[in-house]
């Protein structure tokens, strides 16, 4: 039959129809991303609630606080992430670059100092940074916490 | 060598004992002296000469295989380092380091990123040897190869010196690698533009192929499966394919290779090209996927048999398996002989001995079975010494995840060829392997939501290692014999006995938990606390799990966990967390999801008697004091002898406890706030009178722990000071009687008799 043994023909149409398969699953996953989207979620863990849990003898009250309702939280999850101080020592300049008035260049400078000269006492002692003066202090202490030592 | 090659011998593998006497002369390294590995490879040869010159052939064997591990420990002895070597500065240091990318760069987080550098001098002084550079920052754009000069603070490497700890300084060791150092990404400056060479062009192009065409976790998938680089595959689903059994599929293997090597020659072959051209076309793909994903033992190895028995199809003669697998070990062993005690190289090689001795049955579904079976039962003892971990799912995970690895890696291959042709093609390949990918992940959840898709256990020592291999060798022997009634049953008798030996042995631990001893292990978890007590009857309690989370070295996981497992912990009865700082809080959270924990004891402060030993949380009550002020100590009382772990308490919560006269007295403390200053007042060690003192602090942390004065006034009461970060993990085990105290780092014991009365 035109020549070809009937292993070449195998290979021929495997290679035919994979390509027409990929072709067609590629135009649906186009034309289908929240699909897509749900597909690739399937075996992810969900995101954790929170980021810090709070301490062992922290109110319960604040506790509750910390949590908001679950309806609410679906749509406003940034929101409430966002609302958790950001413990200075801690976080990364991912973290710093986030607050408001932060570029990349103060972030790495913060990281840097922390990095070079220790880590910081108190939110006032990030006025070592160059860079941070008194009104970005003053816009980012809601924002800022020293937890650690 | 020449000797090794006989064509005379009658041994149909003559490679294969010689590639274990080197091993094993390597394993035995630390215990030879040079000189004496000499003197016995002069012996061995002349012995193996005068025995073949006597005509005495068949008593050669044993002299040779002597002289061959002795070469072998000759091998693996660590010559000095160089009179220019970097290792030979006074470190720790800060200076300015030109060098050359040894690899691309590792970025394991948006700003994070490890650099292994060749260095070329150091403040200008010309200087040799390898570092490991760690930037934090953004990092630049750089490429294997490129010349950079950096402003970097150089240290030696530490790892967590526990018992039953993977300690990353030995492994570092073992590459050659005796300094690291950190730096800002600002701090890197580029002397020349990256001229990344061809393999990692062709590696880049293929990374971003995958991220441009696929979703993120697919793409991390796709990378992994094709290239071995895990970089871009989400933790939770690397730990989905962990759980399952089923990792292998995502480093480079000879799987890959054969994969390879099967589709060029296929294609080749079906153009109609001749057996020698097929062939020929293989070695070159081979070799150039070995340099493109980089020298792994495992790609090595997987590289070599390939090429073997591709040559050996040149030269029409056959090839034996067992031989080119002993040839690999052979020359990755000569290399690198620290590759023997790296995971990669013995999954791989365990792997693929086990497949190469299992017998096939026919049927594919049967042969598929048996090679999944082998591979599992040859590479379950390193999965326990290394991992902790046995697969109950892998089996048959392995089942449907091979041949979905296996069609997905060359999709793969063929899409990056594909994208290099053109959009179409790429659409089309892209889209053929994308199901692929969300099926074995599919797999790979499933499997790993199993109950009890892992079983973690006690890494086994060597006796029941060897026991364990000499029973499936006797179990493989019997099999081989089974048409002679005789023999067969002897050996399928031995078999048995050596594998329950080795569940034995193995098993100990376990079984030999709660000896009557109250045992509290100060963890090396660098900056931080990690303790565990463990009660006379053999529960155990974790005081605190060190620094963890995302984006940082997970103390929970890396270090108690292990030690746990292999303590022969395989429950917790407690967890207390002191307070919520990350360098206490930050570990639990791993041990949680890795352990059944029956109690937690974080918010009741209320007294526990525990097999036989007293556990006490104490709250120091400082209203809005500080978080280290208001963390939970712990007392352990049993008989004379008794512990107070005393977390991050500062002196207020001192003054407090002082205040509340809650008796404090203890013959072991661990002191508080990793040994600040602001912590353990005078008025306090007093009223403690420690015997024994504990410091818990990480080398060179940036905060200047632990204090000289508080070193000063511990020694003033009359305490003897241990310090995790220069003893590693410090031992204190008890009868109520009298006390010893171990430090990990020189395993060096001293003991302590509580009782004045009596003479111990």
């Amino acid at each position: 039959m035109l020549g070809y043994t009937r292993r070449q023909l195998v290979i021929v149409v495997t290679v035919v129809a994979v390509g027409a398969g990929g072709l067609a699953i590629d135009h649906w996953r186009r034309a289908n991303p929240d699909v897509v989207a749900y597909l690739e979620a399937l075996d992810r863990a969900a995101p954790p609630p929170t980021a810090r849990e709070p301490g062992p003898r922290e109110p319960m009250a604040r506790r509750a606080a910390a949590r908001p309702r679950e309806d609410e939280a679906r749509g406003r999850r940034a929101h409430a992430d966002d609302a958790t101080p950001l413990d200075v020592n801690l976080a990364t300049a991912a973290d710093f670059e986030r607050l408001p008035g932060v570029g990349p260049a103060l972030a790495a400078r913060i990281v840097d100092v922390r990095a070079r000269e220790g880590p910081f006492g108190s939110v006032d002692d990030l006025r070592r940074v160059r860079g941070v003066g008194h009104a970005t202090l003053e816009r980012l202490r809601p924002r800022l916490a020293v937890n650690t030592p | 060598m020449s000797l090794t090659s006989g064509r005379t011998s009658r041994l149909t593998m003559p490679l294969a004992p010689l590639a274990v006497a080197f091993a094993a002369g390597i394993a035995l390294a630390p215990w030879i002296a040079p000189r004496a590995a000499w003197a016995l490879v002069a012996a061995g040869l002349a012995a193996t000469v005068l025995v073949l010159v006597l005509g005495q052939a068949a008593h050669a064997l044993a002299p040779l295989l002597a002289a061959i591990a002795m070469l072998g420990a000759l091998r693996a002895t660590p010559a000095p380092l160089a009179a220019d070597h970097v290792g030979r500065l006074p470190l720790p240091a800060t200076a300015r380091v030109e060098a050359r990318l040894a690899a691309d760069p590792i970025a394991w987080a948006p700003d994070r990123a490890r650099l292994a550098l060749d260095v070329e001098s150091v403040d200008g002084v010309p200087r040799s040897g390898r570092i490991s550079l760690g930037l934090y920052g953004p990092p630049p754009p750089l490429a294997e190869g490129q010349r950079i000069v950096v402003d970097a603070r150089l240290e030696r490497p530490v790892g967590f010196r526990d018992p039953g700890v993977f300690d990353v300084a030995a492994r570092l060791a073992r590459e050659g690698i005796h300094v690291t150092g950190s730096a800002s990404a600002t701090r890197v400056v580029p002397l020349e533009p990256p001229a990344p060479p061809w393999p990692a062009r062709v590696r880049r192009f293929a990374l971003a192929a995958f991220a441009e065409r696929l979703p993120p976790a697919s793409a991390g998938l796709l990378g992994g499966l094709v290239l071995g680089n895990r970089t871009a595959l989400p933790a939770d689903v690397q730990d989905a394919f962990r759980r399952a059994g089923v990792f292998h599929v995502l480093a480079v293997s000879g799987f890959n290779v054969a994969l390879l090597a099967g589709a060029v020659w296929t294609l080749a072959r079906a153009a109609g090209s001749g057996r020698r051209t097929a062939a020929t076309g293989a070695i070159v793909a081979v070799l150039g996927f070995a340099a493109v994903v980089g020298p792994e033992p495992s790609v090595i190895r997987a590289t070599i048999m390939a090429v073997l028995v591709l040559a050996a199809v040149l030269l029409e003669r056959e090839a034996s398996v067992t031989n080119s697998l002993a040839l690999a070990a052979l020359a990755i062993l000569a290399a690198r002989p620290g590759d023997l005690l790296d995971p990669g190289f013995q999954l791989s090689f365990a792997a693929t001995a086990g497949i190469v001795a299992a017998p096939m049955p026919r049927g594919t579904m049967a042969a598929a079975l048996a090679v999944s079976l082998a591979a599992q039962l040859a590479v379950l003892p390193v999965a326990l010494v290394h991992f902790n971990q046995l697969s109950t799912v892998g089996i048959i995970a392995n089942l449907a995840a091979v041949p979905l690895a296996g069609a997905a890696t060359v999709l793969g291959l063929l899409a990056v060829v594909a994208a290099a042709v053109g959009d179409l093609a790429a659409a089309a390949a892209f889209g053929a392997v994308w199901p692929l990918l969300l099926l074995l992940r599919a797999v790979a959840a499933l499997a790993a939501a199993v109950p009890g898709a892992v079983i973690r256990l006690p890494a086994p020592g060597a006796g029941a290692v060897i026991a364990y291999a000499a029973g499936l060798g006797g179990a493989l022997a019997a099999w081989r014999w089974r048409a002679r009634r005789g023999p067969c049953r002897t050996l399928a008798a031995g078999a048995t006995l050596a594998l329950l030996t080795a569940a034995a042995l193995a098993a100990l631990p376990i079984l030999t938990r709660g000896d009557g001893r109250l045992r509290v292990t100060v963890l090396d978890v660098g900056q931080g606390d990690a303790i565990v007590v463990e009660t006379p009857d053999g529960r155990a309690v974790v005081v605190d799990a060190g620094a963890g989370g995302p984006w940082r070295l997970d103390a929970g996981e890396r270090a108690v966990a292990p030690f746990l497992w292999n303590r022969g912990v395989l429950a917790l009865h407690a967890t207390l967390t002191t307070h919520a700082d990350i360098d206490h809080a930050g570990g639990m959270a791993a041990l949680r999801r890795l352990f059944a924990v029956t109690e937690s004891w974080d918010d009741a402060a209320r007294p526990r008697s525990v097999g036989g030993a007293l556990l006490t949380p104490i709250v120091p009550d400082v209203p809005g004091g500080r978080r280290n002020d208001r963390a939970t100590m712990l007392r352990v009382e049993m008989g004379l002898a008794s512990v107070l772990l005393a977390s991050d308490v500062e002196a207020a919560g001192e003054r407090a406890l002082l205040e509340a006269r809650i008796p404090l007295g203890a013959t072991v403390l661990k002191v508080g706030h990793h040994g600040a200053a602001t912590s353990s007042t005078a008025p306090f060690l007093a009223a403690v009178r420690p015997t024994v003192a504990i410091v818990s602090v990480g080398a060179r942390n940036l905060y200047g722990h632990p204090d000289a004065g508080t070193l000063a006034r511990l020694g003033a009461v009359g305490a003897r000071v241990y310090r995790t970060d220069r003893d590693g993990a410090v031992l204190v085990e008890t009868d109520g009687r009298t006390l010893s105290v171990t430090r990990w780092s020189d395993r060096s014991v001293e003991r302590f008799c509580l009782d004045p009365e009596t003479i111990c």
